[in-house]
């Protein structure tokens, strides 16, 4: 009857779901075809003396024999990471997969797959702190110094400061640092409130007129925390104190929120990493800005931000993941980066197309490399404790 | 259909629902098992049904082996081919009559048309020629019964199985669907195994009974002689109702009769048969049981009691339409229930005489001098 | 399987009798759902105790849980959650008792479609409703205390959603209410109008009857209702972070939430230590329900069905409107800001530039994924829309319709499945599946479905069980034995007889299962995002990428991509729904007068009728 009907449908429907399924879940991608890589190969000068190009394309091939790289872009990539994927697969000749999901969550799950035996990855960027605390103890990285091979990449003169930065103090091996973008100060703010010029230093935001007027993301949250941690060397606990206890600074739960509130004019400023949901805000036509024009004197600093590069250890695509890590970092990869996302990278030899201005190192100034500190990830610690403790006693 | 030693108890329990019990159900015959509240009787239906698995004990049908708890064997419910009415006769709210009746069938495969022929069939015979198509819940109470007993029927089973059928029926419907079941039973002499706590059922429409108590028979046997000769007690109180008169033994015969003087009327003399099997002895006390309808009620005649009667004074008397019950307060006696025809009602605090029935008492015996309740009634 | 024995002879071998099959299955659930569940709870306490650095070997100490309880605000985080609870709870029960009433027992016009608004009020993620009651009730900027201002006599407008009522609000209107309303109606539609008719007839109003008669008939169902809310009193945070964090209000889950977000590496240890309240949560609620549902009082509610409803005369027009106004504001509101907003440029702002774009829409459905991500979520929600009232409805059988030796442990298990919350449970996942030391070895059964979509089905199939099997449960104890027993006397074996009565006598709660069903896995996110990849996002995956981005929250993307679920869910609803018709029981005309006695026999009205 009716139910025998049922019945049936049910058993097509079931068979159906398990067979897109499987159509689904094919985990061999389709190949790059052949012609594709023949083709870029018909872009690149044809090698005839320098023995790097016969190297690069050597090392194509074996990449191509893998197929794909599978990487984590964490941060730092922006809204256009689709077009810079594409660049690096046409560039590269192979797929790139793009993981997905939160540093938390891939960190979860890199160290419970490694523990398993299963390795899926084969490149971590990110913060300097995610290495710092998750990957670098975590013995989840592999030596990527040995894998750089390009001329490019090792000529010291063609970083900034002439010098790679390595973020592993100790060993000088693992991470490397290829973003540093200068942030004059760290207040975004909205223009119908505040006049730039009423700020020359972040003693000035105890300022009494300004009481109630600051909101900011949460300082404790990971995210946040290493503007925390500026705030906190460079003008002390009780600063923080002042300024979040007497100047009764708000704080929202995410970045969104507050620029929300900044954008509606309910707050003149908005502290704490606030930037890149301002940033949107402002995009988008509202009377904010994200980029503080001035200067303050207890000065700027150079942020890595979240662009460090690893090679993750025992990855399944060693070939693709070694002609990554050389493109990447290299004149063009820089390029297309810089191009993509907003920050300005430590390479010096490559036009600031794509760099909002505001992230842009000035020529002839310092900046305080605050993340050169080996002992910057205590401080950041130390400087949430604190803020902790402060909010505490609210 | 044999039920040997079949015993259960519950989980929790201390007593036994079903207690060694052991009955023979003979072809065209209708059983019933009757007995208060918790005697076992349901237990002891479902069973059969398969619907509850006994501790020990074995059940046959005809030479087939259903149950042999010794082995562990026991045939699941839908295989033991039985036609069974429900209590509350559950229909399924979700199928029309004809779906409803069509069920049975449709488990043993057979042919569309087949089956529509059958389901009419037996719908005639129940009487609901044309309902194939009304919906499960549109049914009253009556028809319902019907139609759950025409499922029951459909598949021709050898052994029809009713859980208290009619209980849930007014009264002149029982009465109806009683004389109904009987007649269905006859034509087509299936063995029907009934279950009820009403006697006045139990009696009309058996060949035999079975009255439980405890999980165990009490006494099995034709109606007429569960309600002549109640095998001890209980069987007397349950069936029927009882009146105890105090009274002494004069005199016992070898085969069991006793002759008995009554209490308090120095002349009036019965007989009846004794209980005991150690035997009555001149001048021990019993307790003789009376049916209310044996005793005849009479305006008292004089001072001066007549002989062989009873005398005794009337405290109520209740007019229940076919006759009048009159609460009697008998002389060195208890107050009993007695009958009187409805033309001649005699009027509260009346003085009256009683007139027994000169034999087919019962006596029991008794320390009756020790004050007990001899009141007992039972319906 | 009522205790209805099995065929077949079976010879004592030395006086033990063997297991019959019944025992063998037990075994094999308890087995498979005891792994499934406990596994994963145990991975995570286990491992909370566990305070070595990363890297570095295992180093067992109490430090992650002194850490957690030494807070001391978080004996007032505790109070604050147990106080919103226990408000919202006071709030909505009483209102969603009413309009479940009122729509299952009361004359409504329309009846079917308002129950179908609140199931669509259900379906809105939380936080679209949190965000959109700040724009309407910001203190400074919201809508509704700008047009209030208006008013001449008027300086402020009244409400701030950034406080404790403000909080309370925003649960009353996002699931507190609709949920309720959801899972009682059924419920409801089960009474015996007879009853009801009684109690008028002996002086009682409407009301009163209700009061008196209706209500204390469905207080086991109201239990369970409120027992599956009370265990999962920690899991919601959003809310509360979104407008407590402001007036640093906290309660007891941004407190579990803070170890996650405020620790590098998160500080999984404390997290869990402070989860673990809900195991005592469970024990206290665990007893208690199968001592409810032990009385006597909980079987049956009709004895021959009478469908009925109550006319309230004049007060039914108002009653149908006080329903209309609850659903404009649950359902209607919160889907035309979703709508709306999907098309500002950013959603709340007049004065952005341009005010109104397609280009949120464009990012949606362009996206390299988006296909993707939607055929995923067709699959999983579909199957388990599909699987989960089946298997989920033979389970509570087991719990309810047999004397299976174990069956109390196997609930017992499911009770705990929701002894961890969110994150926490999908890591606990993620271990299961990629398999753990057990000292002696290595479990690594699940390793082979890791990555597949096949352990994305066995999570979101397996999501809803505890409160699927107690729903069905409650249905089944509504009836009457004798439906079964009258089957299984007529001829037909055990499979015939749960699929041609059963099934259809409990089909309008199998719908309702199954779209709930629907509805939780087409917005898992925590249980799967840790073994998810690429391949198998699902569109909730999509949505909290989107909301987490990296460029900035694309709030109005991510609305767009709940509207996809929305919409999704409402379809497969709709069809569910229409099926129900076909197979349920059909109730559309009175019935004979009521029996003398009311027996076994309980019929499930079913949400059918016109839709």
């Amino acid at each position: 009857m009716k139910l025998q009907r049922f019945g049936m449908l049910v058993v097509l429907a079931s068979v159906f779901a398990l067979l897109v399924a499987a159509c689904g879940s094919d985990p061999t991608p389709t190949p790059v075809p052949p012609t594709a890589t023949a083709t870029v190969a018909a872009n690149v000068p044809t090698p005839t003396l320098d023995p790097w190009v016969a190297e690069w394309e050597a090392m194509k091939a074996a990449a191509a024999e893998e197929g794909e790289l599978i990487a984590f872009l964490c941060c730092g990539f922006g809204s256009r990471i689709g077009d810079f994927i594409e660049e690096g697969e046409l560039a590269l000749g192979i797929d790139i997969v793009n993981s997905t999901g939160s540093s938390s969550q891939q960190w979860n799950k890199v160290k419970a797959e490694r523990e398993a035996g299963v390795y899926t990855l084969d490149i971590w960027t990110g913060g300097l702190n995610t290495s710092q605390n998750r990957l670098l103890p975590g013995g989840a990285l592999a030596d990527l110094k040995s894998l750089l091979v390009s001329p490019e990449v090792l000529d010291e003169s063609l970083w900034y400061n002439n010098e790679l930065f390595w973020g592993d103090f100790d060993t000088q091996k693992y991470v490397f640092a290829y973003g540093g973008s200068a942030s004059l100060a760290e207040i975004t703010y909205n223009t119908d409130l505040l006049d730039p010029s009423e700020i020359t230093s972040y003693a000035d935001l105890l300022d009494p007129k300004w009481k109630g007027k600051i909101v900011a993301r949460d300082p404790r949250e990971n995210g946040t925390s290493q503007s925390t941690a500026l705030f906190y060397l460079l003008m002390g606990e009780e600063f923080l104190q002042k300024l979040l206890i007497d100047q009764e600074v708000v704080i929202t739960s995410d970045g969104r929120q507050a620029a929300d509130q900044l954008a509606l004019g309910k707050y003149a400023m908005c502290l704490f990493a606030c930037t890149t949901e301002v940033q949107a805000a402002r995009e988008q036509g509202l009377p904010v800005q994200e980029n503080f024009p001035g200067t303050v004197t207890e000065g700027s600093r150079l942020s890595t931000g979240g662009n460090t590069l690893m090679a993750i250890d025992n990855a399944p695509h060693p070939a693709a993941q070694k002609l990554f890590v050389n493109w990447f970092l290299g004149k063009e990869g820089q390029a297309w980066w810089q191009r993509i996302g907003a920050d300005q990278s430590l390479r010096t030899d490559i036009d600031l197309d794509g760099v909002t201005p505001g992230n842009i190192r000035q020529e002839g100034s310092t900046y305080l490399l605050v993340e050169r500190d080996p002992n910057f990830n205590d401080k950041i610690n130390e400087s949430v404790a604190a803020v902790t403790r402060i909010l505490a006693t609210r | 259909m044999r039920l040997e030693h079949l015993s259960k108890t519950y989980p929790g329990n201390p007593t036994p629902a079903v207690d060694d019990l052991s009955i023979d159900v003979f072809e065209g015959e209708i059983i019933t098992l009757l007995g208060p509240s918790g005697c076992g009787k349901s237990t002891t239906l479902r069973m059969v049904a398969g619907l509850e698995v006994p501790d020990s004990g074995s059940i046959y049908f005809g030479e087939k082996p259903v149950v042999i708890s010794d082995q562990g064997f026991r045939l699941p419910p839908d295989k033991r081919e039985l036609g069974m009415v429900f209590q509350s006769y559950a229909i399924w709210p979700h199928m029309t009559v004809e779906e409803n009746v069509a069920f049975p069938l449709k488990s043993k495969k057979m042919q569309k048309a087949e089956i529509s022929e059958r389901v009419d069939a037996i719908l005639e015979l129940v009487g609901l020629p044309g309902m194939q198509k009304r919906p499960g819940p549109l049914l009253s109470g009556g028809q319902q019964q019907r139609v759950a007993l025409a499922r029951a029927l459909v598949t021709e089973p050898k052994v029809l199985l009713l859980d208290e059928p009619f209980s849930n029926l007014d009264a002149k419907l029982r009465e109806q669907m009683r004389i109904e079941v009987k007649l269905l039973q006859r034509r087509l002499n299936i063995a029907v195994l009934f279950v009820t706590h009403d006697q006045v059922e139990a009696l009309s429409l058996s060949d035999s009974i079975a009255l439980m108590n405890y999980g165990v028979i009490q006494q099995q046997g034709e109606p007429r002689i569960l309600y002549e000769e109640p095998a001890n007690e209980f069987v007397r109180d349950f069936v029927g109702k009882t009146v105890l008169f105090k009274g002494s033994v004069r005199d016992a015969n070898p085969s069991g009769v006793l002759s008995i003087s009554i209490e308090g009327a120095p002349n009036c003399v019965v007989f009846g048969h004794g209980y005991d099997p150690d035997g009555f002895k001149s001048g021990q006390s019993v307790f003789i049981g009376v049916r209310p309808e044996d005793v005849e009620i009479l305006p008292a005649g004089g001072d001066e009691l007549a002989s062989g009667m009873v005398a005794g004074v009337v405290e109520a008397a209740l007019f229940v339409g076919e006759r009048i019950e009159y609460q009697v307060k008998v002389h060195e006696q208890h107050t009993m229930i007695v009958y009187g025809e409805r033309h001649v009602p005699i009027e509260d605090g009346g003085k009256v005489w009683l007139r027994l029935r000169p034999e087919g008492h019962s006596a029991w015996p008794s320390d009756w001098a020790v004050p007990v309740s001899a009141l007992v009634e039972s319906d | 399987m009522i205790g209805i024995p099995r065929a077949g002879s079976r010879k004592k071998i030395a006086g033990i009798g063997l297991p019959s099959a019944s025992s063998y299955l037990m075994v094999v659930l308890i087995l498979v759902f005891g792994v499934y569940v406990l596994v994963p709870v145990l991975l995570i306490f286990v491992n909370s105790f566990n305070v070595a650095a990363i890297g570095q070997p295992t180093d067992w100490a109490i430090d992650n849980w002194k850490l957690a309880f030494s807070d001391p605000q978080i004996f007032i985080a505790l109070r604050n959650t147990f106080m919103i609870f226990g408000i919202f709870t006071l709030v909505s029960f009483p209102l969603a008792v009413l309009i479940a009433w009122a729509i299952a027992r009361t004359k409504v016009k329309w009846a079917y479609g308002l129950e179908f608004m609140f199931w669509v009020s259900f379906m809105i993620p939380t936080i679209s409703v949190t965000i959109g009651w700040t724009f309407l009730m910001d203190p400074d900027f919201g809508i509704l205390n700008k047009l209030i201002e208006y008013l001449p006599f008027v300086d402020e407008g009244p409400f701030n959603i950034y406080s404790v009522p403000g909080i309370i609000w925003v649960h009353l209107m996002a699931n507190a209410t609709s949920g309720k309303v959801m899972l009682l109606v059924p419920a409801f539609r089960n009474m015996n109008v007879s009853l009801e008719e009684a109690g008028r007839v002996s002086g009682a109003s409407n009301f009163r009857t209700m009061l008196r008669v209706t209500l204390p008939l469905m207080v086991p169902a109201m239990t369970v209702v409120f027992m599956l809310q009370l265990v999962r009193i920690f899991q919601s945070f959003e809310t509360e972070q979104i407008l407590g964090t402001p007036i640093d209000f906290y309660v007891y889950s941004t407190k579990i939430f803070q170890f996650i977000r405020f620790f590098d590496p998160p500080n999984y240890g404390a997290a869990a230590a402070l989860a673990s309240l809900t195991l005592v949560i469970i024990a206290i609620i665990y007893p208690t329900q199968r001592w409810l549902t032990s009385r006597k009082s909980y079987t049956t509610v009709s004895g021959s069905f009478k469908p009925g409803l109550i006319d309230l005369g004049r007060a039914q027009p108002f009653v149908t409107g006080g329903i209309i106004f609850m659903i404009v504001l649950l359902t209607i509101l919160p889907i035309a800001t979703l709508i709306g907003g999907s098309f500002m440029t950013r959603v709340g702002f007049f004065n952005a530039t341009p005010m109104f774009t397609t280009k949120h829409w464009d990012l949606v459905l362009n996206d390299r994924f988006f296909i993707q991500s939607l055929k995923t979520t067709i699959i999983l929600s579909s199957t388990t829309a599909i699987v989960s009232p089946l298997l989920f409805s033979l389970i509570a059988y087991i719990f309810v319709r047999t004397k299976w030796r174990g069956k109390q442990l196997l609930e017992g298990i499911f009770w705990m499945s929701a002894a961890v919350p969110g994150i926490l449970s999908g890591l606990g996942l993620l271990w299961l599946f990629l398999g753990f030391d057990m000292g002696f070895g290595r479990f690594d059964l699940l390793l082979p479905l890791y990555g597949t979509i096949y352990a994305l089905i066995m999570v979101v199939v397996l999501q809803g069980k505890l409160t699927s099997t107690q729903l069905i449960k409650g249905v089944y104890l509504q009836m009457g034995a004798d439906m079964e027993e009258a089957a299984r006397v007529a001829g037909a074996g055990w499979l015939r007889t749960y699929f041609r009565i059963w099934v259809p006598l409990i089909m309008p709660t199998l719908i309702l299962i199954g779209t709930l069903n629907f509805v939780i896995s087409a917005g898992a996110t925590g249980s799967i995002i840790l073994i998810a990849s690429r391949e198998t996002q699902t569109l909730s995956i999509f949505a909290l990428d989107l909301m987490t981005h990296n460029t900035g929250r694309q709030l109005e993307a991510a609305g767009i991509v709940s509207l996809f679920i929305v919409g999704l869910t409402v379809v497969v609803a709709v069809v569910l729904r229409r099926f129900g018709l076909q197979v349920g029981v059909r109730h559309d005309m009175k019935s004979s007068k009521a029996t003398k006695k009311v027996s076994a026999p309980a019929v499930a009205a079913p949400a059918t009728l016109h839709p």
